[in-house]
C-alpha cells in the first residue's frame, strides 16, 4: 500500500536541508555552547537528519506501518544505548574532587 | 502415500543437478547451508587448533612451544575465529538455512540470491581476516579495547574491517529469516503453531539486526582512530575510551544470546523429538526467546564494572543483568518438565541436551555470580571469567551445534550414523570439556589473570588438568566429525522420519528433493502433537 510518493524534488529539497543542518551543527560546535546545550543540539540535529534519510532516502514513508514499526523500534534502542552511555560520564564521581598535584607521578 | 516421504518422487537436492557450479551458484537454501557447514567446521577446527596451541603452552609456567608476543596474537585469533567465523553463524547458517524454510512448508527462503550473497560475503570476511592473521594479526584480544588497539602495531584495521564485513553477512541472514517467517508460512501455519526453532530463529534474527550495526560502527571507529588518528576514544582530544567499550558491549552482550538462542532453538526440538511430548508450555518457550533477545540489550554495562564507568551506571546495569536470569530459567524449567511422563530415548541428540543442560545451568548461575558488582571486581579479567563464558559459549553453543548435527543429520543426508560412537563421543566430550575449564573457575578465584602467557608455579596442576580436558575435548571432537563422515558414505539409509518427530520438517522425504515438498502443505496442527498417531499428523499437514 503506497502512502506518499517519494518525488525527485522532494529528494533534492531533503539533500539541501541535510546539507543545512550538517553546516548547522558544525557551527555550533563554533560557538562553544556551555552545559549539555552543544550535545542536546548536535543530538536534536542528528535525529532530524536521520529521520529524513530514512523516510524520504530510504522510501520509508511509503511503507506500510508494519515496517516502519521495526525502525521505530531500533530507534528506541539507539535511544537507549545513548541514554545510558551519557549516563555513565554525567553521574561519574572523581575522589578526591580537586586532584592533589603532589599526588601526580613524574613523568 | 510413498512410505519415504512427501517428494520423494523427484531426485533429491543434492543429485537434482551435478557439477562444481551448479553448487557455487545455487539459490537452493539446503545446498547452500551445506557449503555454510562446510565453511564453519573449517573455522572451528582453526580455532580448535589454536585452542590447543595456547593450552599447550600454559602446560609449564614458563615458555613451553611459543613465545609471548605468538601467545598474544594467537588468543586474538582464536578469540575472532571462534566467535564470528564459528559461534555466532553456526546454527543460524547451518540448520536454520537448511531446516526453517522446511518447517514453514516453504519452497526457499524469502530472498534465496540474498542468501547465496550471504555465504559469499561471509567467505570475503574470512578472507579479510585470514590475510590479517598473515600480515601479522592483532594482539588486542577479541573485544579490541582502546587505547591499546588504536595504538597497536598489529593488523587491527585490517581485522576490523574483516568483522566488520562479517556483520553484513549475518544481516543478510538475519533478515531474510525475518522475511520469510513473515511471509512464506504455508497456509493454516499460524504464529502459535510455529514450531519453537523458528521463534528462537526469529528471535536471534531480531537480535543481529539492531546490535550488529554497532558493532560494526565502533570496530569503523576504531579503524579511523588506529588508521587516521581521529581520536574519538582518545581524551587528549576530548574522547573518551570507555564510549568504546560502551558501543563495544551494546552489540556484545546482545551477541551472546546471538549465539545462545540457536542453541535454545535446537534444544527445544531435541527435548520434544526423543521424550515424544508436547512442551510443556509453549508460550513459556516461546515468549522468553523474545524476552531474552529484548533484556539482554540492558546488560552490557556488566562488562564495564572496574572500567571506570560511573558508580550510578553501574549499578543500574548489575539490576538489569539480573533479569534476565528469569527469562532462562523459565526455559530450563519448561524444558525439564517436557520430560516429565515422556517416552525418553537416550540417543545421541538427547544426550547432549543432557550436557546443555548442566553446562548452561552451570554457566548462567556463575554469570548472575559475576553481575554481582562486588564479586566482580575480584574475578574480573580473571580465569572465572574464562571458565563463565566458555561454560555458556562451548558448553551451550557446541553441545547444541552436535546435538543439530546428529538430530538433523537424517534429514540432510537420509543416512544413519553410528548411535554407539556417537554416544561414546558425546560422552568425551563431555568429560573433556569438565576437565578444561572446571579448573579455571578455581584458577579465576585464586587470583590467574587471563591473557597471561605466565602464572605462579604452584597453579600449575590446575593449568595441566585443563591442558589435558582440552586434548580429549579435541579428540572427541574429531571422533564425532569422523563417526559423521563415515556415515555420509557407509551409513544405513534413513526413512523419511527416522526418529518418529512430529515436525513439519520430517513430512518431507530425506533428503529433501530440490523444492521441498511436492504438493504445498496445508498445515490443521501444532509440531508437537504427539497424541496423534505418525499416520494422521501426516495427514493432517499436507495437501489431501
Ligand atoms: C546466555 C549466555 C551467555 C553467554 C554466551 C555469555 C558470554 C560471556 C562472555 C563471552 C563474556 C566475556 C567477555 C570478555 O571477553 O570480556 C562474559 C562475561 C560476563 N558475563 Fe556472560 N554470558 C552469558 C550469560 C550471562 C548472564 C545470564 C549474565 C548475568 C546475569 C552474565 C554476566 C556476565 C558478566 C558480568 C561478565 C563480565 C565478567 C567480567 O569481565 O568481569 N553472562 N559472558
Ligand atoms: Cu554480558
Amino acid at each position: 500500500m503506497i502512502r506518499a510518493h517519494v518525488t525527485g524534488t522532494k529528494m533534492l529539497v531533503s539533500w539541501i536541508a541535510l546539507l543545512v543542518l550538517t553546516f548547522i551543527s558544525f557551527g555550533i560546535s563554533r560557538v562553544g555552547l556551555t552545559g549539555g546545550a552543544e550535545l542536546a543540539a548536535a543530538l536534536t540535529i542528528s535525529i532530524v537528519k536521520t529521520f529524513i534519510v530514512l523516510f524520504i532516502f530510504m522510501h520509508l514513508i511509503e511503507q506500510r506501518f508494519a515496517n516502519r514499526l521495526i525502525v521505530i523500534v531500533t530507534f528506541l534502542f539507539i535511544v537507549l544505548l545513548v541514554t545510558l552511555t551519557a549516563a555513565d560520564p554525567m553521574t561519574r564521581k572523581t575522589y578526591p574532587k580537586t586532584p592533589d598535584p603532589s599526588a601526580r607521578p613524574i613523568d | 502415500m510413498d512410505p519415504r516421504g512427501v517428494g520423494a518422487t523427484h531426485p533429491d537436492y543434492m543429485r537434482a543437478e551435478s557439477g562444481v557450479r551448479s553448487w557455487l551458484l545455487t539459490k537452493d537454501h539446503k545446498r547452500i547451508a551445506l557449503m555454510f557447514y562446510g565453511a564453519v567446521i573449517t573455522f572451528l577446527m582453526l580455532g580448535g587448533i589454536f585452542a590447543l596451541i595456547l593450552r599447550t603452552e600454559l602446560l609449564t609456567p614458563e615458555t613451553t612451544i611459543i613465545d609471548p608476543m605468538t601467545y598474544n596474537q594467537m588468543f586474538t585469533l582464536h578469540g575472532v575465529t571462534m566467535v564470528w567465523l564459528f559461534l555466532i553463524p553456526s546454527i543460524p547458517a547451518v540448520f536454520g538455512n537448511f531446516v526453517l524454510p522446511l518447517m514453514l512448508g516453504a519452497k526457499d527462503l524469502a530472498f534465496p540470491r540474498i542468501n547465496l550473497a550471504s555465504f559469499y560475503v561471509y567467505v570475503a570476511s574470512a578472507i579479510i581476516i585470514l590475510t590479517a592473521m598473515v600480515l601479522g594479526g592483532a594482539d588486542t584480544g577479541w573485544t579490541f579495547y582502546v587505547p591499546y588497539s588504536s595504538t597497536s602495531p598489529t593488523a587491527v584495521t585490517w581485522m576490523g574491517i574483516g568483522i566488520f564485513v562479517n556483520g553484513v553477512s549475518s544481516i543478510m541472514t538475519a533478515l531474510n529469516f525475518v522475511v520469510t517467517t513473515h511471509t512464506l508460512r504455508a497456509q493454516g501455519l499460524r504464529w502459535h503453531r510455529l514450531p519453537l526453532f523458528v521463534w528462537a530463529i526469529y528471535g536471534t534474527s531480531i537480535i543481529i539486526l539492531f546490535a550488529t550495526p554497532v558493532l560494526g560502527l565502533s570496530l569503523l571507529l576504531v579503524a579511523a582512530d588506529h588508521g587516521l588518528g581521529l581520536g574519538i576514544f582518545d581524551p587528549r582530544y576530548g574522547g573518551d575510551p570507555v564510549l568504546f567499550q560502551h558501543l563495544f558491549w551494546f552489540y556484545s552482550h546482545p551477541a551472546v544470546y546471538i549465539m545462545i538462542l540457536p542453541s535454545f532453538a535446537v534444544i527445544s526440538e531435541v527435548v520434544c523429538t526423543f521424550s515424544q511430548r508436547p512442551p510443556a508450555s509453549y508460550r513459556a518457550i516461546a515468549y522468553s526467546s523474545l524476552g531474552i533477545a529484548f533484556i539482554g540489550f540492558f546488560t552490557w554495562g556488566h562488562h564495564m564494572f572496574v572500567a571506570g564507568m560511573s558508580e550510578w551506571d553501574a549499578g543500574v546495569f548489575g539490576g538489569l543483568s539480573m533479569f534476565v536470569a528469569i527469562f532462562s530459567a523459565i526455559k530450563v524449567f519448561t524444558w525439564v518438565a517436557t520430560l516429565r511422563g515422556g517416552s525418553i530415548a537416550f540417543s545421541t541428540p538427547m544426550l547432549y541436551f543432557l550436557w546443555f543442560l548442566f553446562l548452561f545451568v552451570f554457566g548462567g548461575m556463575t554469570g548472575v555470580a559475576v553481575a554481582t558488582q562486588s564479586l566482580d571486581v575480584h574475578w574480573h579479567d580473571g580465569y572465572f571469567v574464562v571458565a563463565h563464558f566458555h561454560f555458556i559459549m562451548v558448553g551451550g553453543a557446541l553441545t547444541a551445534f552436535l546435538a543439530a548435527a546428529h538430530y538433523w543429520f537424517p534429514k540432510m543426508f537420509g543416512k544413519l550414523y553410528d548411535e554407539r560412537v556417537g554416544l561414546l563421543t558425546s560422552v568425551a566430550v563431555f568429560i573433556g570439556f569438565v576437565f578444561t575449564f572446571l579448573p579455571q573457575f578455581l584458577l579465576g578465584n585464586a587470583g590467574m589473570p587471563r591473557r597471561y602467557y605466565s602464572y605462579p608455579p604452584h597453579f600449575q596442576w590446575l593449568n595441566v588438568l585443563s591442558t589435558g580436558g582440552a586434548w580429549l575435548l579435541g579428540a572427541g571432537l574429531i571422533l564425532a566429525l569422523i563417526n559423521l563422515v563415515v556415515a555420509l558414505k557407509w551409513g544405513r539409509r534413513a526413512g523419511p522420519n527416522p526418529w518418529g518427530s512430529r515436525s513439519f520438517e520430517w513430512i518431507t522425504s530425506s533428503p529433501p528433493s530440490k523444492h521441498n515438498f511436492d504438493v504445498t502443505p496445508i498445515i490443521e496442527r501444532t509440531p508437537y502433537d504427539y497424541h496423534l498417531s505418525e499416520e494422521d499428523a501426516r495427514a493432517r499437514s499436507r495437501a489431501s
